[in-house]
């Protein structure tokens, strides 16, 4: 049987039920219901001893960074109190705010364990005058610290920049700022040589960017700050090739040494900015006879020894030659 | 005197096998280039194209190539008319060239279009110098400075490669693989023999 069958079927039922039901005697119930909870409610509120436990939430403020704290700090204390009626409802339904410690303060004064009447009265400011604190736990927070080394160290990065196509990272990327201080023992500063950033991957970035990255933690070491900014320079560039001449030197003056081919295709990657400024004098391909002439199968790998240095992507075609010499005398 | 012409599709480094052939001693026709010094300074090329394609195409006594490639590369009908005029002269250039090269035991050509113009006719033997499809590309796109589509265009437009390795009578294998002198070496010993 559908549902709809089932509606239609006791619709007509309920209707009746609900035809004959009491509502005025109902309504009289919970009025008076009303009434009884108001009277308690008053009576309640009369009451002069009313005990009560809470769950106050500890927050420490002020910490110096470069201590560590000898034992672990509690995140909340239990207090147990009494009052009256109306200043416990009051407890009861209002938001508890955590108890600040400053630590700072606490540890320029003198105190490196919270207890008695300075942690009383740290608990009291939450309270109204009139509650009285019967017990509290824990009983003592202790505030030891031990000192610090510091050592600053440079920040690099661990991770991928990739461009969208037609963009090139020109420099290297800076970081803001360019050093971060850590904070931990002797002996775990003393390998560390520079703060390494969280493995992060940019993809695909189209303009210069300026984006946060944490510094990837260390057991046992504090770092400050524990995020930079890195900037990232994007500029757009374009493809230029140029066809450069093989040339050869210390060749012996009886020689002549010839590649084939004698020319060739340097490919690179410049930014718009360089494009114009750049001529194929500012590359060399230049091998020096000692470091080929005995090669096996006379043939040589080419690389520039001279290039600008605003270029990337360098690509050399064909990457290696073949070579002879020619007797001079012979000729 | 030995006659061998060199042949290749674009890409294929024929004038760096014509760099070794030159290195042994063997003088090298420029084909390509002749040609060019042909269509400014033959007074028969260049009145046959005048009258053919009118006379704006020469320009302060030159011929003006890229007007000329406009008009002749886009219908297969001028390009068979302007061929027919330029590759006669071009052999009967080279053939005066031969002539004047006597002395030497072997002479080369190197012509792109060595086929299709005919000029295999008067060679005692070709070599194609041949590569992959995709190097020849690679080294067309960056000489050129063009595209890959532009240049595969071109290279469609020309002679299959296995049509010209079936005529030749020797392959030079330029595909960095092999070495270019050894074999240019080895065919010169052949062609002594």
């Amino acid at each position: 049987m559908g549902i709809k069958a089932l509606i239609r079927k006791w619709t007509p039922k309920a209707e009746a039920y609900f035809s004959t039901f009491p509502w005025k005697n109902l309504l009289f119930f919970l009025l008076f219901l009303v009434l009884a909870f108001i009277f308690w409610l008053m009576l309640f509120f009369q009451k002069e001893n009313v005990e009560g436990s809470y769950r106050i939430p500890l927050k420490y403020t002020n910490i110096p960074e470069d201590v560590v704290f000898d034992h672990v700090l509690p995140e909340f204390i239990e207090i147990s109190v009494a009052d009256n009626g109306v200043e416990m409802f009051r407890l009861d339904i209002r938001k508890k705010d955590s108890l600040e410690i400053n630590v700072t303060e606490m540890l320029d004064g003198g105190t490196t364990e919270l207890q008695g009447d300075q942690y009383r009265q740290l608990i009291r400011s939450q309270l109204s005058p009139s509650t009285n604190i019967r017990g509290y736990y824990p009983m003592r927070i202790s505030l030891a610290t031990s000192r610090l080394e510091s050592k600053e160290l440079p920040v690099h990065f661990d991770g991928e920049i990739t461009t969208s196509r037609a963009n090139l990272v020109p420099d290297s990327v800076l970081f803001i700022p360019e050093t971060v201080i850590a904070y931990g023992s002797a002996e775990s500063l003393k390998q560390l040589k520079s703060a390494i950033t969280e493995y992060t991957l940019f993809k695909n970035l189209k303009a210069t960017s300026q984006l946060p990255i944490k510094i990837n933690p260390v057991k046992g070491v504090k770092f400050v700050p524990t995020e930079v900014e890195i900037y990232i320079p994007i500029e757009e560039f374009t493809e230029r090739t140029f066809e450069i001449p093989i040339t050869a030197t210390r060749v012996p003056a009886d020689l002549d040494v010839k590649f084939f081919p004698s020319r060739v295709n340097v490919s690179f990657s410049v930014t718009l900015e360089e494009y114009k400024k750049i001529t194929p004098e500012d590359f060399a391909i230049e091998l020096n006879y000692r470091d080929f002439h005995e090669n096996e199968g006379g043939r040589v790998d080419l690389e520039l020894t001279k290039r600008p240095l605003s270029v990337n992507n360098i690509r050399i075609s064909p990457s290696s030659v073949e070579f002879l010499f020619e007797n001079k005398s012979g000729r | 005197m030995i006659t061998i012409g060199v042949t290749g599709g674009m890409g294929s480094g024929k004038s760096v096998v014509c760099d070794i052939l030159r290195v042994h001693g063997i003088p090298v026709y420029d084909a390509d280039r002749e040609a060019k010094e042909l269509n400014d300074n033959s007074p028969v090329i260049r009145e046959e194209i005048i009258r053919q394609f009118g006379e704006e195409l020469y320009r302060d006594g030159r011929l003006d190539r890229k007007a000329f490639a406009s008009v002749i590369f886009q219908d297969e009908r001028k390009l068979a008319i302007a061929n027919a005029i330029i590759h006669p002269e071009l052999a009967k250039h080279f053939l005066g060239w031969c002539v004047r090269q006597q002395h030497h035991s072997v002479v080369a050509i190197d012509a792109a279009l060595l086929f299709e113009a005919g000029f295999n006719k008067w060679l005692d033997k070709v070599i194609t110098v041949y590569a992959p499809k995709d190097l020849r590309l690679q080294r067309t796109i960056a000489r050129d400075q063009s595209t890959a589509d532009h240049v595969e265009a071109r290279m469609n437009r020309q002679m299959p490669e296995e049509e010209k390795i079936r005529r030749s009578d020797f392959i030079i294998y330029n595909d960095n693989q092999h070495s270019l002198i050894l074999q240019v070496a080895e065919l010169l010993l052949k062609l002594r023999e």
